[in-house]
């Protein structure tokens, strides 16, 4: 009773679906059909040695099939492009269990295997029979187009015409689900992300203020994991001891007071997971920085009967490279099926004692390779 | 005018990194150009007016128009230093300081100045589009601890007979935080293309209102980047 609701809800659902291939497929279809032709004169004296073992097989072998046979129109061969020709007669099948049917309209690295348009397949005369119509599981392409879910449908009866074909696009992966539940998600294709960051951080202690500016590559490694490589810049800056009461944010501004400058270059390699959402993620990594510094040490005294100091340096910081470790935390803020923005913060430490934090903004964009 | 100035004056370094997201953004967008690409530069740069070297290093995006005509969007950021000269040209003229007084300790003050600009251009290919010539606006973000007016004092005095040396700068005046807008030409040169990638060679020279005069040369690798 339960399985007759979901087959009618099913249909209901299903029944304004419309699933319209590309050009691209209708053609290679069309190449197939012509080396098909040559083939089916070989076939044709084979047709009736098959009707026979059909019948054979339906009258005296079980009719009730286990939920885990395949039919016999399941697709055995994976990955290339291949046409079946229906050569069942014209009655009613009948089938008492599921199997699954794709259809894909690009080469994804993670697809199934066949999909067709229930409504080619059902019959015009069964389609008004609500209780004895079928449907055939299918992947449902949605999300601009293009997404995978699975649903597996039992079938009770359908209608199978003679020059029906079921079309096989070539896929990367061998992932022909044949029943399983697992769907294959799209977003599996899209595994490589292009990120920018651009962070409000602090050097040492917060005496210099400045910005990190990052762009990297984000390679996923399974669902929840991903490699994240990435080059990126510190700019860091202070006023020393100098002019009081004066901010040293303002543009274009002229001051009399000594100013440090610090910048770095950097890769930091992460290891991010993900949360089971997606939207949280938390990295770690190492951190290879190469860094230039004003000075170490100086002196201030002021000058007499001014405001202004002079400044002794007494040792020059060297430029150093320094090895470290660095920590992020991520939150997806806006996502969209290409594009993500996130805030992120993070915590940097090296061997230099050079202490970095930071809090910013980071855009994600997907794409192809 | 001035609610502009102080508008600009504050979301400034937004708005240069809005361009950055920009120029990667715009790769996801259906593209009404036939041809685009995405490229990395790293280039020698020399600050002329400070006298600085260091480097560049850029996100450049570039698109066909037609036949003639390219379109830039670009992203870069500029790392110069070098060490003030007037320390160990003032103290040449000291004889022996060190031997003169051990307690002498002094060290030049390390400039270092860093930029972030964006901006556009529009180029043209020439000879079978192995060279390509282009020009454009941008605008620059610029942080520097070099002051445009200081003095360097070599102090030397007696105690108790025995000669003391003291060195010290006074800093008349610094900008440390600027924006500017300017201009830039550049000129490349591709030397190898295969399979949607290209390096060329990059010559690049660009101005601002703050004065500052950039030459740039290196090197830019570029490919075809294909979105979803």
């Amino acid at each position: 009773m339960d399985k007759k609701r979901f087959e009618r809800e099913m249909e209901q659902q299903m029944h304004d679906f419309r699933l319209r291939p590309a050009e691209s497929v209708w053609q290679q279809v069309e190449q197939r059909i012509k080396k098909e032709k040559k083939r089916r004169f070989i076939l044709w004296w084979m047709f009736p040695s098959l009707l026979i073992l059909v019948y054979i097989f339906y009258t005296y072998l079980p009719k009730t099939l286990t939920d885990d046979t395949l039919p016999v129109l399941a697709p055995t061969v994976k990955n290339e492009i291949v046409m079946y020709n229906d050569t069942l007669p014209m009655e009613t099948q009948q089938f008492k269990d599921s199997f699954s049917v794709f259809f894909v309209e690009e080469k994804f690295d993670n697809c199934g295997s066949v999909i067709k348009n229930p409504e080619e397949i059902l019959s015009d005369d069964l389609a008004k029979k609500e209780d004895e119509v079928g449907f055939l599981p299918m992947a449902e392409i949605e999300n601009d187009k293009r997404s995978l879910s699975e649903r597996t449908v039992s079938s009770s009866a359908f209608h199978r015409k003679l020059d029906d074909t079921m079309i096989i696009v070539q896929c990367a992966e061998n992932s022909i689900p044949s029943g399983a539940l697992a769907a294959p998600q799209i977003t599996d294709s899209l595994s490589r992300q292009l990120n920018f960051n651009a962070y409000y951080s602090f050097h040492g202690s917060g005496d210099l203020s400045g910005t990190l500016l990052e762009i990297g590559q984000e390679r996923k490694i399974g669902k929840r994991y991903s490699f994240y490589t990435n080059l990126g810049v510190t700019i860091h800056s202070g006023q020393e001891i100098g002019s009081a009461g004066v901010s040293p944010l303002r543009l274009n501004y002229a001051y009399n007071a000594l100013q440090s400058q610090t910048i770095g270059v950097q890769a930091t390699p992460m290891l991010y997971r993900y949360s089971k959402r997606g939207d949280i993620k938390i990295g770690v990594g190492l951190a290879a920085r190469y860094q230039m510094g004003s000075f170490n040490a100086y002196g201030a005294s002021s000058i007499s009967g001014s405001a202004q100091y002079q400044y002794s340096i007494y040792e020059a910081q060297p430029n150093s490279f320094s090895l470290g470790y660095r920590i992020n935390v991520g939150l997806i803020l806006l996502e969209n099926r290409k594009n993500k923005l996130g805030l992120e913060i993070f915590f940097q430490n090296d061997t230099e004692g050079d202490v970095i934090t930071g809090l910013g903004l980071s855009f994600q964009t997907k794409y192809k390779k | 005018m001035n609610a502009v100035c102080n508008f600009i004056r504050k979301y400034s370094l937004m708005l240069i990194l809005i361009s950055l997201v920009s120029t990667i953004k715009a790769q996801t967008q259906r593209s009404i150009f036939s041809e685009k690409a995405l490229g990395f530069t790293v280039e020698y740069s020399r600050q002329q007016r400070q006298s600085l070297s260091g480097i560049l290093m850029g996100v450049n995006q570039e698109f066909k128009v037609n036949n003639k005509l390219w379109v830039h969007h670009f992203f870069s950021i500029t790392l110069h230093s070098g060490v003030d000269p007037l320390h160990d040209a003032a103290l040449k003229n000291v004889i022996n300081v060190a031997l003169q007084d051990p307690y002498f300790k002094s060290s030049p003050i390390k400039f270092i100045t860093a930029g972030i600009q964006s901006g556009g251009a529009v180029s043209s290919k020439f000879l079978s589009e192995k060279v390509q010539l282009g020009a454009g606006p941008l605008i620059r973000y610029q942080t520097t601890n070099k002051p445009d007016d200081y003095t360097f004092n070599v102090v030397g005095s007696s105690f108790s007979n025995v000669p003391r040396y003291s060195t010290s700068y006074q800093i008349n005046s610094v900008r440390p935080h600027t924006l500017s807008v300017g201009g830039l030409i550049f000129a490349d040169v591709e030397f190898y293309k295969r399979k949607g990638v290209e390096v060329k060679a990059t010559l690049m020279y660009q101005f601002d209102t703050r004065g500052d005069r950039i030459l740039s040369t290196g090197f830019k690798i570029q490919k075809t980047y294909r979105k979803i």
